[in-house]
């Protein structure tokens, strides 16, 4: 059953509601703890509040969206709701799993040779995090979430060529400060 | 469900607890629906424009190169620039208006005004009734008498200017 079939289903029966939040606490566990240095409490506290958000708001779902851009969309409000309360600069914390993903990326931007071992992907990931919160938001959503440009533009509602100027500028950004390093190692 | 995780069941358990329910389709169509009327105000406004600016142009006696300019309801551009702006601003928090960037929602603003604007202008010409086209001929007339007064009035070609005098 898909996402939004599950979402049509809930809505004539409740019960529903726990196999779309049984769908999705990896996924947004996942999103949260890469975006944030959250602890886990702090994870199940968000994840609380972003699923009492979609069970309130259910009904301004709209299907012409994919169910995963609209659950996005509140977590990603929630998260930024969360910075304010705490008083904190959003950090991404990247897992094991991301490691590769920056490998993808820096084969993308042809830096292979200067940054291949451990230490320096470490580098990569402090330098993701100086990058500006629409940057670093946008690329962790296109290479780590793997979202398509229409799926980041309903996310972020913004439009789908913004999305692409802003990918372009943040992969930018990032070269030249890698490459900055790179010429000062 | 045959398996439900500890998070998942918190979360039930609160929304149990606490009384959560849904809020109803109604709530968020009068929600988009509100987010809509500066838009609507918007055009409308541009649209008054519009039927000003062609009710000053075409009904001058006499062409004159001042004549444009004075003919341009700048009260009535300037409040519509404005609410253009919140507009904009507004219609990114409806369904799908983030979709489009800034200049594609003024452009449609602006077009739609233009269009409605001369329909206005078209059909109401043909009405005796004075009053319905008070609205966009009064921000013209009011404007071509503060020119006439001010010492702009001394550029022009001669004191009693085609511009002083409306029908």
């Amino acid at each position: 059953m898909s996402d939004e079939e599950l979402v049509i289903s809930y809505k004539k029966d409740p019960k529903y509601f726990a196999a779309l939040v049984e769908r999705y606490i990896p996924k947004l566990t996942r999103y949260i703890k890469r975006r944030s240095a959250a602890t886990s409490d702090d994870v199940e506290d968000l994840l609380q509040n972003i699923f009492i958000k979609v069970y309130r708001n259910i009904n301004e779902y709209d299907t012409s969206l994919l169910f995963s851009s609209w659950i996005y969309r509140i977590t990603h409000n929630e998260m930024i709701d969360w910075y304010r309360r705490e008083k904190r600069r959003s950090t991404l914390s990247l897992d094991d799993e991301a490691q590769d993903i920056i490998a993808k990326l820096i084969t993308e931007e042809d830096l292979t040779t200067r940054f291949s071992n451990q230490e320096q992907k470490q580098y990569i990931i402090d330098t993701l995090n100086t990058l500006d919160e629409k940057y670093k938001e946008i690329l962790l959503l296109r290479f780590f979430e793997e979202k398509t440009y229409e799926e980041i533009a309903d996310i972020l509602k913004i439009p789908a060529g913004t999305v692409a100027v802003r990918i372009n500028r943040a992969k930018k950004q990032l070269q030249k400060t890698l490459i900055n390093h790179g010429t000062h190692q | 469900m045959e398996h439900i995780s500890n998070t998942t069941e918190k979360i039930l358990s609160v929304i149990e607890h606490q009384h959560i329910t849904p809020r109803p389709k109604w709530y968020f169509v009068v929600r988009n629906s509100i987010l809509w009327i500066p838009g609507v105000i918007t055009t409308i406004l541009g649209a008054y424009t519009i039927a000003g600016l062609l009710y000053g142009v075409l009904h001058a006696p006499e062409p004159d190169h001042f004549l444009l300019i004075a003919a341009i309801p700048l009260l009535w551009v300037a409040s519509f620039f404005i609410f253009s702006i919140i507009s904009t601003s507004l219609l990114r928090h409806t369904h799908t208006g983030y979709r489009h960037t800034t200049v594609q929602l003024l452009l449609v603003s602006i077009a739609s005004s233009i269009i409605i604007g001369i329909l206005f202008y078209a059909i109401t010409q043909d009405t005796d009734d004075n009053n319905v086209r008070t609205l966009y001929r009064y921000p013209t007339q009011h404007q071509r008498e503060y020119f006439g007064k001010s010492p702009l009035h001394n550029i022009l070609p001669e004191r009693n200017s085609p511009l002083l005098r409306i029908n």
